[in-house]
């Protein structure tokens, strides 16, 4: 139902040969990208127009009517006038909170009659607006979409090498990997990651103790990494990273509880892969995320049922000891690695 | 002038005097030099870690005229305006004060106003997860759309807290804790500065006690400082920080391990008439414990975390102690810890808890001295105390009588062969045999034998050169035994873990478990099994565990065969059943 699907080159190359269209949606999550139609947009004004021929409303916050008017309004001093409309609600399906009322008729009638020397942008950060709305049909009728789409995960490598090798820098293998894991292999936190990482490697060489030190973990990195440390009878690196969690003000229970669903969805994954169960299945049956299904299914078969069995008991008493005795919850956490590493007691 | 506390007087005013975050001074000078600055930073880590102290070096760099490389000259107008607090362009907010939208909207408003005499404006948010959810969507407009010639620094202790629009508004940047070696040389080189003298250990203690903060560190340093007159010893350290100290934990440890209730008592009265706190003395033993325990396993976390080199006497007490023990003794503290939050006398319960870890184990302690790993068998809760007792014994036991029989075998030579290949680089790992034989099947090795052409089809095929001259010889569900026929190809495969993961995968594809592979050489193996046959058989005599099933189900073949199985090894005897 789409009239045009265009990506971030297209419209950019659009907008240097003039042709800019009125009217864009841009449809997606990928902040990187996002940005770069911002400032794609921008390069329509001249600086001096910024003033006066630029605006934005948030509409969860601003009215639509108002909006509207501006745009309908002719361009000072310039040809183009730029209107943003962000986090357009009534044409998504996520339920975000809003202030105000809208009153979407005006935005029906702007769309089908929009005024030729505005560009009128929407940005919709969504995967998908809202089908059933009227208004979210008219705007994929209507205004060209600007697709900015989460980058794929087995798009992720090949886009950061490509991205790397523009700016000139080198990274190695070991960095770059960790670089992937702490940012979600999300494109556009890797690209945050990145700023630092080309300020401080003035040789535009990038190194594991660079990405170590100034890219942070996430707490679900932290905890996967606990859980493989547990697995590993890893007691040094399991102890070492647990007193950071709790330096970082994490919750002994949290962790706990995180670790107990981890090792949870692990026996799962083992069992059911035992009944002859795909990936696809697990994800249906046990409901979750893929990707999540996907790395278990990669650390289960490493370990035995025993050990995992082991792990999950022991740690499902810690959450009993911690909501009912005094005993210090860190002390709960090492003694259980401690009993669990211990090789005798296997 | 009055006093100025010491993390006060030795604040960096450098990126160069911050210590142990190399990284992230190193980037923050790189962006100032090349002028790739962000508009707005998030600092956070734990407290006493720089940030904020990060945060207005920042602001003093990025104005100061004579910046160079990065690092302000803190000599400028402009630097000491900022340092003493003064300049009207660099702004601090504590957010935990000012939290609300009102604070911030006013931020805002007057953002839009170029500074005055620096070049930059620079707001320095503290603790800035203590915003209102309505001061944060304030802020975030401000970041948005940054006045230009602004820069925010957000300085926070709990990053979770902050929403991830902001987040990902900011450039982040983790502080890390500081390990206890980068305080110690931060507090070494001041007190050098001041001229005070310091015993090295009692420099330590303050390090160690700080848990990563500067601040907390100085912060102990400075109340030490204040009633030790120009020298700083452990004395005055433990007296501040209520630790007991190295030696006296030691000596009240031996004493309970050695059983002596009456010394335990003693060291007990005098560590009180000292003064200590009976909560605090509870918390330093269980700690002891802990560390104990982590010691026998981990040596180079204690090695770290402890900074001191660790005492003879806690070294000697981490062999000697059975790692059950002191996990019964942990439980018995923590009952202790809890009652003593409701009772008036204290040192009853403390007196009653001495008699407790010395005296409760007499029963349960034999009287020889086991390696830690056979002494710590099985046996955590109290009730298997007795059946972990026979087991020490039946262990010692057998080991004596491994000794007689080496003495008395009727051929040195395999027995020479046997001792000397144990002092070899790699051992064969014994405790992990134990367990395998001790519920090994006839069933579980087939199946490994089954499936073990298949493994080495999987492998390289220099893997497959090595491991062609191995077969299984045992195995339980969890576990193989591995046998080599050349001593060089079981070094050799023992020191590759890769090979070793890769077997690991390889079984665990074909028979869906991952198993626990052993390795030993085939010279060794009938050897092993014999010692494990004499323990095992002394083991039924005592009326312990089920019959064993090694390679050949002992029992059930007749008694001439075994006689024949146990001399030659199964792999000269072949059994034929008719």
């Amino acid at each position: 139902m789409a009239s045009t699907m265009i990506k971030v080159d297209a419209l950019n190359k659009q907008i240097k040969q003039h042709q800019a269209g009125s009217l864009y949606l841009v449809l997606g999550t990928e902040d990187h990208l996002i940005n770069q139609v911002v400032s794609a947009f921008h390069g329509v004004l001249r600086p001096e127009e910024r003033s006066m021929n630029f605006a934005q409303y948030d509409l969860t916050n601003d009215s639509l009517g108002s909006a509207i008017d501006d745009a309908s309004s002719v361009p000072f001093f310039g040809d183009h006038r730029l209107v943003f409309l962000t986090r357009p609600f009534f044409a998504m399906s996520e339920n975000i909170k809003a202030t105000v009322e809208q009153d979407v008729s005006i935005l029906e009638r702007y769309l089908k009659k929009p005024t030729p020397s505005t560009i009128l942008v929407i940005f919709a950060h969504t995967h998908k607006l809202d089908g059933r709305k009227k208004i979210a049909k008219l705007l994929m009728k209507h205004a060209q979409v600007v697709d900015v789409q989460k980058i794929e995960a087995r798009q992720v490598e090949s886009t950061l090498d490509n991205y790397l090798s523009q700016h000139g820098f080198q990274i190695n293998a070991e960095a770059r990997t960790l670089l992937l894991q702490r940012s979600d292999g999300d494109f556009s936190n890797i690209i945050d990651n990145l700023e630092k990482l080309f300020i401080t490697a003035s040789d535009k060489q990038i190194t594991l103790p660079m990405v170590e030190d100034l890219v942070a973990p996430t707490l679900e990195n932290n905890i996967f990494d606990l859980v493989d440390y547990v697995l590993h009878k890893n007691v040094t690196q399991a102890l070492e990273l647990y007193h950071d969690l709790l330096l970082n003000k994490e919750e002994p229970i949290k962790i706990n509880s995180i670790l107990l669903t981890q090792f949870r969805l692990l026996m799962q994954v083992k069992i059911l892969t035992k009944k002859g169960l795909t990936q696809g299945d697990l994800t249906q049956v046990l409901k979750v995320h893929p990707y999540r299904i996907k790395l278990a299914l990669q650390t289960a078969r490493h370990f035995s049922m025993k050990d995992l069995k082991r792990a999950f008991l022991g740690l499902e008493e810690n959450d009993y000891k911690m909501k009912s005795a005094q005993i210090d919850k860190q002390l709960l956490f090492e003694l259980f690695m401690l009993k669990f590493a211990d090789p005798v007691k296997q | 002038m009055s006093y100025q506390a010491l993390y006060r007087v030795w604040r960096p005013q450098r990126f160069a005097d911050i210590v142990g975050q190399e990284m992230i001074t190193r980037t923050l000078k790189n962006a100032i030099v090349t002028g790739q600055t962000s508009h707005a930073y998030l600092f956070a880590g734990p407290r006493g870690t720089g940030k904020t102290s990060a945060a207005k070096i920042f602001a003093k760099a990025i104005n100061c005229p004579n910046q160079k490389d990065g690092e302000p000259c803190n000599e400028c107008a402009i630097c000491k305006a900022i340092t003493a607090g003064t300049l009207n362009d660099v702004i601090e907010i504590d957010a935990a004060s000012n939290n609300g939208v009102e604070e911030i909207r006013n931020i805002r408003d007057k953002a839009k106003y170029a500074p005055t005499e620096a070049t930059y404006k620079i707001y320095i948010i503290d603790e800035v997860h203590m915003l209102s959810t309505g001061a944060f969507n304030a802020l975030l407009k401000t970041l948005e759309e940054p006045p230009a010639n602004v820069v925010f620094i957000l300085a926070t202790t709990e990053p979770y807290k902050i929403p991830a629009t902001i987040i990902s508004r900011t450039q982040r940047f983790d502080f890390k804790r500081i390990t206890p070696q980068d305080s110690y040389q931060r507090m070494a080189y001041i007190l050098k500065e001041k001229g005070i003298d310091f015993d090295q250990e009692a420099l330590k203690m303050v390090a160690k006690a700080s848990e990563g903060g500067m601040r907390d560190a100085l912060s102990i340093l400075d109340q030490v400082l204040s009633f030790s007159d120009n020298k700083l010893t452990m004395t005055n350290v433990l007296d501040v920080t209520g630790d007991l100290s190295q030696t006296q934990i030691d000596t009240l440890m031996g004493t309970i391990q050695a059983n002596d209730t009456a010394q335990a008592l003693t060291q007990l009265h005098q560590i009180l008439a000292d003064g200590k706190d009976e909560q605090r003395l509870l918390e330093d033993l269980i700690d002891y414990c802990r560390n104990l325990l982590v010691y026998q396993q981990a040596p180079q976390v204690i090695a770290e975390t402890e900074l001191t080199n660790v005492s003879d006497g806690f070294k000697k007490l981490s062999q000697t102690f059975p790692a059950a023990r002191l996990y019964r003794m942990i439980d018995i503290l923590d009952d202790v810890q809890q009652q003593l939050r409701f009772t008036n006398h204290p040192d009853i319960y403390l007196e009653v808890l001495m008699i407790k870890l010395s005296a409760a184990q007499n029963s349960t302690e034999s009287k020889v001295h086991l390696d830690s790993t056979t002494a710590a068998e099985p046996a955590a809760a109290a009730p298997d105390a007795m059946v972990s007792k026979l087991e020490d014994q039946v262990k010692a036991l057998s080991q004596q009588v491994q000794q007689l029989s080496k003495g008395t075998s009727s051929k040195p030579k395999r027995q020479n062969r046997a001792t000397t290949s144990t002092p070899h680089k790699v051992k064969v790992n014994k405790a992990a045999i134990y367990p395998i034989l001790d519920s090994a099947t006839r069933q579980a090795l087939n199946r490994f034998k089954e499936v073990w052409p298949d493994l080495m089809n999987m492998l390289s095929i220099t893997k497959r050169a090595v491991m062609n001259v191995s077969r299984p010889v045992a195995a339980n569900e969890h576990g193989v035994i591995v046998a080599f026929d050349y001593q060089l190809f079981f070094e050799r495969v023992m020191n590759d873990q890769d090979l070793l993961d890769e077997l690991k995968a390889g079984l665990n594809k074909l028979l869906g478990d991952p198993p626990e592979i052993v390795l030993v050489p085939h010279e060794d193996w009938p050897v092993i099994r014999k010692e494990y046959l004499q323990t095992d058989r002394l083991k039924s005599a005592n009326g312990q565990s089920g019959a064993p099933a090694a390679e050949n189900e002992a029992e059930k073949v007749p008694k001439g065969t075994k006689k024949a199985l146990e001399l030659f090894g199964k792999d000269i005897v072949e059994v034929h059943e008719d």
